[in-house]
C-alpha cells in the first residue's frame, strides 16, 4: 500500500470509529430489525469507503455519513423491505437531522452500557445475553426458558428499559462531574 | 426514558418487529409531534444495536474464568455476510472495552506482549504503548501507522502493519479486522496459530504467512513459509504451500481468487490450476455461449499486431507462443474494455479460469500485457442489463475483482509473471446462477482463454 492510501485510510478509519456507533444506532431506527441494520450498515460502511474520495471536507463527514445511512436504509426499503412496516420519509429526515446533531451525547454511552450491564442481576444478564446471541430465535428461548414468547418480550423490554435508564444516569452523573 | 411507558412499548414493539401497521402508524403520528419520543427513540434503537457488541465484546459477561475466553465463532460473522468494513463497527465500542480492560486486569488473560515498535502511531492517540507492554486475550490492537511486533507467548510472532486492527482471541490466534499482519510461527507451541478474518481462518501449519483484510473486507492470505490451511464455512479446509497466494471475497458466496504463473510454454502448465479447457460449458465446440465486446475496441492493426476476434477466448486453447497478439484478444493501446458472455440460459457456476501470455520475444521485461486485472460480474435474467451505466447500477453482481500485479506484488517489470492463471470458485461450490458474465478489464492483457464451468 503506497503512503498516501495509508493516509487515506487511516483517515477513513479515524472518521468512521468516531461515528460509527451514532450511525448504527440511526439505521437501527430505520429498520424493521436488528439483522436488517447489520446489512444495512455493511451497505453504508462499503458506501462511505468507495466515495470517500469524493468528500470535499472532513468536516462534512458527519452529515455526509448520515445522508449516506439514510440513503442506504431506503433504498433496503425499497428491495427488501416492501411489505413490513415501516417510516415515512418525512420522519425519516427528523430523525437524521436529530441522529447527526447528537454528536458528543452519542459518546460514552457504549462504555455506560458496560457498566449498567454489570450491574444487572445475573439473571436478567443471562437474559438479555441469551437473547443478543447470534441466531436467537425468540420462540425457541422461550420454550426453553418455559415462557411465552409474548411474556418473554416483555420481560427483555423491562430490561432495555433499564438499561436505556441506566446508560442515561451515567451519562448524567459523568457530564456533573465533569 | 421520559417518554410513557405506552409509547416506549410501542418503540419497543417496533424495533422487536412485531409492531402491527396500525402501531407503527401511530407512533409515526406521536412522534412527528414529541422531539422527546424522538430523542428516547433513537437512544433505545442504539441501545439495541450496542447490545450484542457489548455481550461480545465485555469480558465480564463473558464468563472468563482462568482458561482462555471461548473463541468467537467465525462462522457467526459468514452468514450475515459482514465485510470488514463493518467490522470496523465494532472498533468503537471495543475501543472502549480496550482501554477500559486495563481497569479490570484479572478479567482476561495476558498471553502476549508487544515486541518492537517502529514509527507507531495509533487509533487512540492518547495511547501509551511500549515495547514490553503485556496484550491480552480480546485486548484491540489499533495502528494507525507504522509496524507493531506481537509475541505470544507461544512463539508466534506477529508483526502488524499499520493502518490494522487485531486482537488476540486466545493464546493462539488472532481476529484480523483490517490492515495486514505477518505471521511467523517457528516453536511447537505456536504451531497451530490461527488468524481469523472476517470471510475466513487462516491457520498456521508450516511457519510463515502473511494476511491481508483491506477496508472493503477482501482477505488475502500468502504464505511466505511451509503450509496453511484456509477454512471456510461449509468446506473442506484448503491447503496452501510456499509462494501460494489466495483471495476471498466478503459474502455469503466466499468466492475465493487463485493466480498462479506458468510453466511459459504452449501447455499452460500452473501449480493447480488446470490448462485452458475444451470441456467447459462455455466452449465454442459446444455451441452454447457466445461472447462479445461490450465496450472498447479491440486492437485493430494491418499488421500481425493486432488483436484476435472475442471467440478466440471461448477457443479451448491459450496462446501458442509467448507474444501471440492474433491469438489473444485485447483492447486498444490505452483502453479499457469489457467482454460479455452468454451462457443462453441461467447455470450454475461453478468455475471461471482465465488465462493470459505475454512476453516481448526481445525485451525480457516487457511483459505488460500479462497483467489480469479485471472485474467479474454476473447477471441472471434474460434481459441484458443497461450496458452503458456502471454494472453494479445496471443490477449485475460483483463476483470478483482481480489484480495480478498486487497478487505478485509486482515492484520491477521481471517479477510479472509473462504465464498466468486465475481460477475464480466459491467455497460452498457454487459461484451463483448467472446467463451472463461480464469481464470489467482494465488493462490491454492478451488473454488467451475463458473457461466457464457449470451446468443448468
Amino acid at each position: 500500500m503506497d503512503p498516501a492510501d495509508r493516509q487515506k485510510n487511516d483517515q477513513f478509519l479515524r472518521l468512521y470509529v468516531e461515528n460509527e456507533e451514532a450511525l448504527r444506532g440511526f439505521v437501527r431506527s430505520l429498520v424493521p430489525t436488528l439483522d436488517d441494520a447489520r446489512d444495512v450498515m455493511q451497505e453504508v460502511a462499503v458506501v462511505l469507503w468507495k466515495k470517500f474520495e469524493t468528500l470535499d471536507s472532513m468536516d462534512n463527514f458527519r452529515r455526509w455519513a448520515f445522508g449516506v445511512a439514510r440513503f442506504e436504509a431506503l433504498a433496503f426499503r425499497r428491495d427488501k423491505a416492501r411489505d413490513r412496516h415501516v417510516f415515512s420519509e418525512d420522519l425519516m429526515s427528523l430523525l437524521e437531522a436529530e441522529a447527526s446533531a447528537q454528536g458528543q451525547q452519542v459518546q460514552g454511552e457504549a462504555q455506560a452500557l458496560e457498566q449498567c450491564l454489570t450491574r444487572l442481576p445475573q439473571k436478567q444478564r443471562a437474559l438479555i445475553k441469551g437473547a443478543y446471541e447470534s441466531g436467537t430465535k425468540i420462540d425457541e428461548m422461550a420454550r426453553e426458558t418455559g415462557r411465552t414468547p409474548m411474556s418473554l418480550y416483555k420481560a427483555l423490554h423491562r430490561i432495555r428499559l433499564i438499561l436505556a435508564d441506566c446508560i442515561q444516569n451515567s451519562l448524567k452523573q459523568e457530564e456533573g462531574l465533569a | 426514558m421520559k417518554s410513557s411507558d405506552s409509547h416506549m412499548g410501542l418503540i419497543d414493539r417496533y424495533l422487536s418487529g412485531q409492531a402491527t401497521s396500525e402501531e407503527t402508524a401511530q407512533l409515526e403520528s406521536r412522534m412527528m409531534e414529541d422531539p422527546q419520543l424522538r430523542a428516547d427513540f433513537l437512544a433505545y434503537a442504539r441501545l439495541d444495536v450496542a447490545l450484542p457488541e457489548a455481550m461480545g465484546g465485555n469480558p465480564a459477561l463473558a464468563e472468563v474464568q482462568a482458561t482462555p475466553l471461548p473463541q468467537r465463532s467465525w462462522k457467526r460473522w459468514v452468514p450475515t455476510a459482514i465485510a470488514a468494513v463493518l467490522m470496523i463497527g465494532a472498533i468503537v465500542t471495543n475501543a472502549m472495552w480496550s482501554k477500559r480492560g486495563t481497569d479490570h486486569p484479572n478479567e482476561s488473560l495476558t498471553v502476549a506482549q508487544f515486541g518492537e515498535l517502529k514509527d507507531c502511531r495509533w487509533v487512540v492517540s492518547d495511547a501509551r504503548i511500549s515495547s514490553g507492554d503485556e496484550i491480552k486475550i480480546g485486548q484491540r490492537i489499533e495502528l494507525s501507522s507504522g509496524s507493531a511486533e506481537v509475541l505470544f507467548h507461544t512463539g508466534a510472532r506477529l508483526t502488524i502493519v499499520g493502518p490494522a486492527i487485531i486482537e488476540p482471541r486466545s493464546e493462539n490466534s488472532g481476529f484480523l479486522t483490517l490492515g495486514e499482519v505477518y505471521l511467523v510461527a517457528e516453536t511447537p507451541e505456536s504451531k497451530g496459530f490461527t488468524i481469523e478474518t472476517p470471510v475466513s481462518k487462516f491457520i498456521d501449519i508450516g511457519t510463515a504467512f502473511t494476511a491481508t483484510v483491506s477496508p472493503d473486507g477482501l482477505s488475502r492470505l500468502e504464505v511466505s513459509e511451509g503450509e496453511v490451511d484456509v477454512v471456510l464455512d461449509g468446506m473442506e479446509p484448503k491447503r496452501l504451500r510456499r509462494g501460494e497466494t489466495i483471495y476471498v471475497e466478503p459474502g455469503e458466496q466466499q468466492i475465493l481468487t487463485r493466480i498462479e504463473s506458468g510453466d511459459g510454454t504452449p501447455d499452460f502448465r500452473f501449480p493447480t490450476i488446470e490448462p485452458p479447457s475444451r470441456d467447459d460449458y462455455a466452449d465454442q465446440a459446444s455451441g452454447k455461449a457466445t461472447i462479445r465486446v461490450a465496450r472498447g475496441e479491440l486492437k485493430t492493426s494491418p499488421r500481425q499486431s493486432g488483436s484476435g476476434p472475442a471467440s478466440i477466448l471461448l477457443d479451448g486453447m491459450g496462446q501458442p507462443k509467448q507474444d501471440a497478439p492474433r491469438q489473444s484478444a485485447f483492447f486498444q493501446t490505452g483502453q479499457k474494455g469489457s467482454f460479455i458472455v452468454d451462457l443462453g440460459q441461467s447455470i450454475n457456476l461453478t468455475k471461471i479460469n482465465s488465462y493470459s501470455w505475454h512476453q516481448h520475444y526481445l525485451i525480457e521485461e516487457h511483459r505488460e500485457r500479462a497483467q489480469q486485472r479485471f472485474t467479474l460480474y454476473g447477471y441472471a435474467g434474460d434481459e441484458l442489463p443497461d450496458l452503458s451505466q456502471p454494472p453494479n447500477e445496471a443490477g449485475w453482481t460483483r463476483l470478483a475483482r482481480v489484480n495480478s500485479d498486487q497478487f505478485f506484488r509486482v515492484n520491477e517489470r521481471l517479477d510479472r509473471p509473462a504465464q498466468q492463471a486465475c481460477s475464480i470458485t466459491a467455497a460452498q461450490g457454487s459461484l451463483g446462477r448467472y446467463r451472463y458474465l461480464l469481464w470489467k478489464v482494465n488493462r490491454n492483457t492478451f488473454f488467451g482463454e475463458f473457461d466457464v464451468f457449470g451446468a443448468p
